[in-house]
């Protein structure tokens, strides 16, 4: 088991947010996240990250043997816990390449890899560049400055090549992109499959959902899991939308 | 008691005339003793008056009881950084330390001010017995310059290499003071870089007032680099007054590193139409350092353009002030200008005061000006740290961000790198 989820809870400002998720993830599998707004997919995937905007209140999370809830932010991004983020951010003044060349090195130094070369990391930088078709003049800038949105998000699919993590969360990369970019972008992500790893693929609409395909979707409704099933639930949920189950749950 | 201080100044003067006047010319030593009285009759500004309330300059300049004396080569210790290729005059203690002037192939001419106000007294005169000064830092280094760096490339000569002015200073006792000059001329449709550092190397703090003047010809293109690093015992004030004619261009990249207490007046004035000038400028402030930056641009002609951004970090108890100025005057339509100041604080403790302005006459203008301060940006450390930086690397990180966007703009390729590596220690210390 790469990732065990036992009862999570969690607050934001006082305020209730994730109220009891239990998900079991294994090596090689991949896990969509659908359900309405507010629902708390993202907050879901900020809490794995360990984004301290939210307070964890119960439950507990086991990711590759360890206790994911008692470790740093970076330690589990170095233990391979990766977060696509829905809003990636702007950093300006720091190099896409020093910034990804630091994370890069930091993930080596966990797996007891010696840190690469300048040269060793061009040629990686190219060579993932091509997975999702990143302009090479966009990795020679600042990180995702004035980048576009869809830049961004194929950007946030690029790192997640050059880190090779074993637990990719993805929030939404589907959003705001045009169905070119999101042809890319789900086909960097499935050339990026292997046997050792698992994606947890959240998203809004069953569309990414065909580039991508799941063993296993699952609904979330107020902060709980109401249903899971595989990839058909998501065409269900397509065609009738989450009334359905919500009123059910009622 | 008031006058006191201007007082024991030129009680100063009188003890020390011998040594300041020697081997000047006779105009420049008459112009001594008018900004004296000129200095008697304005007074020293502090903390009362509007311009220095953040940076009192009587209190500062109280504690000067005498002149720094030349010091040996060995005493003077190194320059801030080291430009190998560059046309180098090297200023020890406000002294330069060769005395003949170098002539370049291009017919560029480069050393001791004094020797230039000697032997080219065509081409200084006119700029070192200037009566016209009313800024006290101006007055104080007319009247007190020793010596100083002296600049020009002859009209239409494009200077491949740059022009470094390594100014050093070293006290051997506390309450000893330095008033150098700089002055650099850059001719009609001439180029040139120069890259004036400070850096102070005594056993204690020194006074520094320094006064650099630089005249930039019709279509001249001039690229100036600044760079200081300040013991915490220091106190160094300088004026900058540039006045550039039409067509011309000057780009400024300011890094003030360290420093007790800073405080610099850049003046430029847009002479000629179709002018431009812009200025990078960032000071970095940690325990409890002063650095107050003002800067004034005048645009007295239509059709110029003026650019400045000036980013502040501090963090302990520091303090740091920006006050910027920006004159259209009546006539000077089309005048397009933009002046930033945005600074980042590290600590409760630590100050920030900003106050861009706009002083408009005319009517058909493009101005805007702007201020920020804030705090590191936590989404983007949340963002680094999600990729497996550590928290501190990712704050190194980010501070290096905001600082390499300024310094990346100095046009001297060594001299940025060497910036940029002074830069990156002491960010490690804020």
């Amino acid at each position: 088991m790469l990732l065990e989820v036992k009862d999570l809870q969690c607050m934001i400002d006082g305020k209730p947010i994730l109220k009891g998720i239990d998900l079991q993830v294994r090596e090689g599998e991949v896990h969509a996240i659908m359900g309405p707004n507010g629902s708390g997919k993202s907050t879901f995937a900020s809490v794995l990250a360990g984004n301290p905007r939210y307070e964890v209140t119960g439950g507990s999370v086991c990711y590759d043997g360890k206790d994911l809830l008692e470790m740093d932010i970076e330690e589990r991004a170095r233990a391979g816990v990766f977060l696509g983020f829905q809003y990636p951010v702007e950093i300006p003044g720091v190099s896409m390449a020093n910034f990804m060349r630091m994370a890069v090195n930091e993930r080596r130094a966990y797996l007891g890899e010696e840190p690469l070369s300048a040269g060793e990391f061009l040629r990686l930088m190219r060579e993932k560049g091509k997975v999702v078709e990143l302009d090479s003049k966009l990795t020679g800038r600042s990180v995702n400055e004035g980048f576009s949105g869809g830049e961004k998000k194929k950007n946030e699919i690029f790192q997640m090549a050059m880190l090779e993590p074993r637990l990719a969360v993805l929030d939404e990369t589907d959003s705001g992109l045009d169905i070119d970019a999101l042809r890319i972008v789900a086909a960097g992500v499935n050339q990026l499959r292997r046997p050792d790893n698992a994606t947890i693929v959240i998203t809004h609409y069953q569309r990414l959902l065909d580039y991508i395909v799941p063993d296993f979707v699952h609904v979330l409704y107020q902060g709980r899991i109401i249903r899971s099933g595989d990839k058909t639930l998501a065409m269900k949920l397509e065609e009738q939308g989450y009334d359905w189950l919500i009123n059910g749950e009622r | 008691m008031a006058g006191t201080l201007e007082n024991r100044l030129a009680e100063m003067y009188a003890a020390e005339s011998g040594r300041i006047t020697e081997g000047w010319p006779a105009t420049v030593n008459s112009a001594r003793r008018e900004a004296l009285e000129t200095l008697a009759l304005s007074g020293i500004p502090g903390r009362a008056d509007e311009e220095y309330r953040h940076f009192d300059l009587r209190a500062m300049l109280d504690r000067v009881v005498a002149l720094a004396h030349p010091v040996s080569t060995q005493e003077a210790g190194s320059g801030l950084i080291e430009i190998p290729d560059a046309c180098t005059v090297i200023l020890d203690n406000g002294i330069c330390r060769n005395r003949e002037l170098i002539v370049t192939p291009g017919g560029a001419v480069y050393g001791s001010l004094r020797t230039a106000a000697n032997e080219r007294p065509e081409t200084v005169g006119e700029y070192l017995g200037s009566p016209e000064k009313t800024a006290a830092v101006s007055i104080l280094c007319s009247a007190f310059a020793r010596d100083g760096a002296f600049v020009y490339v002859p009209d239409g000569y494009q200077a491949s290499t740059p022009f470094h002015i390594d100014i050093r200073y070293s006290a051997t006792a506390l309450g000893e003071a330095c008033f150098p000059r700089v002055l650099v001329m850059v001719g009609e449709g001439a180029r040139a870089e120069i890259v004036v550092t400070h850096t102070d190397n005594g056993r204690c703090g020194i006074v520094a007032g320094q006064l650099l003047e630089g005249v930039v010809g019709d279509g001249a293109i001039l690229d100036m680099t600044i760079a200081t690093s300040m013991r915490q015992d220091s106190v160094l004030v300088t004026d900058n007054l540039s006045v550039q004619g039409a067509n011309s261009r000057t780009a400024t990249t300011a890094v003030w590193l360290r420093g007790g207490a800073t405080r610099v007046n850049h003046v430029t004035g847009l002479d000629g139409s179709d002018a431009e000038t812009s200025l990078y400028g960032l000071y970095l402030g940690a325990g409890d350092e002063l650095c107050d930056v003002n800067m004034k641009v005048m645009h007295t002609v239509p059709d110029c353009r003026s650019f400045e951004v000036v980013k502040g970090v501090v963090s302990g108890s520091a303090t740091g002030a920006f006050t910027g100025m920006v004159y259209v005057a009546p006539d000077a339509q089309r005048t397009s200008a933009l002046q930033q100041s945005r600074n980042l604080q590290l600590s409760d403790t630590s100050r920030i005061f900003t106050e861009p302005q706009l002083e408009i006459y005319a009517d058909d203008v493009k101005c805007s000006h702007g201020a920020t301060v804030g705090q590191l940006n936590e989404e983007e450390i949340y963002y680094m740290r999600q990729r497996g930086i550590g928290e501190k690397e990712a704050r190194k990180l980010q501070l290096e961000g905001f600082v390499n966007d300024v310094i990346s703009h100095c046009t001297t390729p060594v001299a940025c790198e060497s910036i940029t590596r002074l830069a990156g220690e002491r960010i490690a210390e804020l």
